[in-house]
């Protein structure tokens, strides 16, 4: 891979995890806000404070897309439709087992499941080439 | 779709890499491209054919 292009997908990755920690270190004080703090605006903006990095994990893989090649475009959308396909499956098969009595879930394992999928085959693709 | 690009390319002594640096994309893309794996662009491949002085359907087949 052409040392450009290989920075682009490391420099992506790199800042993903840094973005997806600081996601999921909101995301623990959103849950510990939803008991430990009474309602207000201060409880508000700590359980809506994990919105900010989740939406810097698209943010930057939009521009990381935009700052590579074609067929690495092309290797980032087919690993961005494979995860839509996987959660279009999971959905359709977990709508009719909590029709017969499994637990219902919360969308939020939409997000988990997408990227998931997605960032394996990307660090597939960076780890490998193919 | 076939390709002549290895044998144009090692007709000048160049890497994968050296390729990919001439055209400007990754080295992957001309692993995929060489071994059939991706067809390029319209733009690439003419691309491809300027560098090496060829018509486009010299360096690629059906």
């Amino acid at each position: 891979m052409q040392s450009d292009t290989r920075l682009v997908l490391v420099n992506w990755m790199r800042q993903f995890g840094a973005a997806m920690a600081v996601y999921l270190a909101a995301l623990a004080a959103a849950i510990w806000a939803l008991t430990a703090l009474h309602a207000g605006p201060l409880r508000t903006a700590v359980i809506l404070a994990p919105i900010l990095p989740g939406l810097a994990l698209i943010g930057l893989t939009v521009r990381a897309y935009g700052r590579c090649d074609e067929y690495i475009r092309l290797r980032i959308l087919q690993a961005a439709a494979l995860a839509a396909i996987a959660v279009a499956a999971l959905s359709l098969v977990y709508f009719y087992m909590e029709l017969v009595g499994f637990p219902h879930l919360s969308t939020a394992w939409i997000s988990n499941v997408v990227w998931a999928v997605f960032v394996a085959q990307m660090l597939r693709l960076i780890a490998t080439g193919k | 779709m076939t390709n002549s690009i290895p044998n144009l390319r090692a007709e000048r002594g160049w890497t994968q890499g050296d390729l990919a640096t001439h055209l400007r994309v990754s080295r992957q893309t001309v692993n995929a491209i060489e071994t059939g794996r991706y067809d390029p662009s319209l733009p690439l491949a003419f691309a491809i054919a300027k560098l090496f002085r060829r018509r486009i359907e010299e360096i690629f087949q059906p």
